[in-house]
């Protein structure tokens, strides 16, 4: 080993040493490595698992489920999850086109998460005034966390899965502050319900 | 002649029965429509004011400013918000304008304490920045000085060493 190398190691020994004292700085000046982004959207059973869910449903019953969102969008967020009734055959949302579903909201939750935050809430719901005419199942009333709500919803006899099917939907919004509203977050969840009158 | 009289008073009182039948009827439509017009109002309001209020609070955030209790009132205000659409769906226009109203009044003044500790949190960010500037100069210069000086006293004796080791000349005897 002649004088050169020992400057050469002397060198790269300095240099990583002054690397660490300026490290304070860089951690200021470089941005953060950002991983993927998104927004967890879930529903649970009522035994708060992914199991159980509510699917023979008849007028009268009061029905359980909980509802959950996770952020991982690197900061706090304000969202929107919007509720909505459909026969299950028309209505849904586009999730190909990332177009929401065209239907009116029954209910809507707005809440806020922070980064890596978790929000859930237990909802209730059940189904009021259903008439069956022919093979034509009518749904009159839906009763959400407590509210009854009038819509007029019908759902022909399905010979191939024996039922009359709807299905209760929930849509994730997030409030974009470039769009200056809301945008649909592209996710939804949904219970499908073989609806029985009581 | 007095039943021409008694069928006149009777025509007459028919008459003005209508109109003030109509005349109710009317405005208790207006009062009606003009309460729902006003809820479509103070919601879209409410609205309004918690999408400012977020921006300002996200913002605030995105500079480390320690925003925790405006978080805790835009949710509660979001809580509310969504209650008085709820109410305004089901068409209960005086409960939806009470809990607008609600969410109006928790957000009132969270923009300004938003941009408060924004200010505040930048000012300690730039105090930051210069103070980890300060430090990290020193130390690369520390660093440096130090480094530069134990090469010197290595290559000093190194030197040295390299000079003992060379084989001296001795003069030959003939």
């Amino acid at each position: 080993v002649n004088l050169n190398d020992y400057r050469a190691l002397f060198l790269v020994v300095v240099s990583g040493l002054a690397l660490v004292a300026v490290s304070p700085i860089i951690g200021v000046v470089l941005p953060e490595s950002g991983s993927e982004r998104f927004s967890e959207f879930y529903i649970l059973g009522p035994d708060h698992m992914a199991e159980g869910y509510p699917f023979n449903v008849q007028s009268g019953e009061m029905y359980n489920v909980f509802l959950g969102v996770e952020n991982h969008m690197g900061g706090s967020k304000y969202y929107r999850v919007s509720v909505k009734f459909s026969n299950g055959t028309e209505f849904l949302p586009d999730l190909d086109n990332g177009v929401s579903s065209s239907l009116p909201p029954l209910y809507e939750y707005r809440f806020f998460v922070g980064d890596g935050g978790v929000w859930e809430s237990a909802v209730s719901f059940g189904f009021e005034d259903v008439v069956v005419d022919g093979d034509v199942l009518s749904v009159g009333t839906v009763v959400f966390d407590g509210v009854s709500f009038p819509v007029d919803i019908s759902a022909v006899w399905d010979s191939e899965k024996d039922g009359h099917f709807f299905v209760l939907f929930f849509e994730l919004w997030h409030y974009d502050p470039e769009y200056d509203g809301f945008r649909f977050d592209d996710r939804f969840v949904g219970l499908w319900l073989n609806m029985n009158i009581s | 002649v007095n039943g021409d009289i008694f069928m006149v008073s009777w025509s007459r009182l028919l008459v003005i029965t209508i109109f003030f039948c109509l005349l109710i009827a009317f405005s208790i439509s207006s009062v009606y429509s003009l309460s729902e017009v006003d809820t479509v109002e103070i919601i879209s309001e409410a609205e309004d004011a918690l999408d400012v209020a977020y921006e300002a609070v996200s913002k605030a955030e995105q500079v480390g400013a320690d925003v925790s209790g405006l978080w805790n009132r835009l949710s509660l205000a979001g809580e509310y918000l969504a209650e008085a659409n709820v109410k305004y769906r089901v068409g209960s226009y005086e409960n939806a304008d009470y809990f607008a109203g609600l969410c109006i009044e928790m957000v009132s003044g969270v923009k300004g304490e938003a941009i408060e500790l924004s200010s505040g949190a930048t000012r300690q960010n730039e105090i930051d920045f210069f103070v980890s500037l300060f430090w990290s100069s020193v130390g690369v210069v520390i660093v440096g000085v130090t480094g530069f000086m134990l090469w010197i006293i290595f290559r000093r004796r190194y030197l040295e060493r390299i000079l003992k080791m060379k084989p001296e000349v001795v003069s030959g005897e003939s």
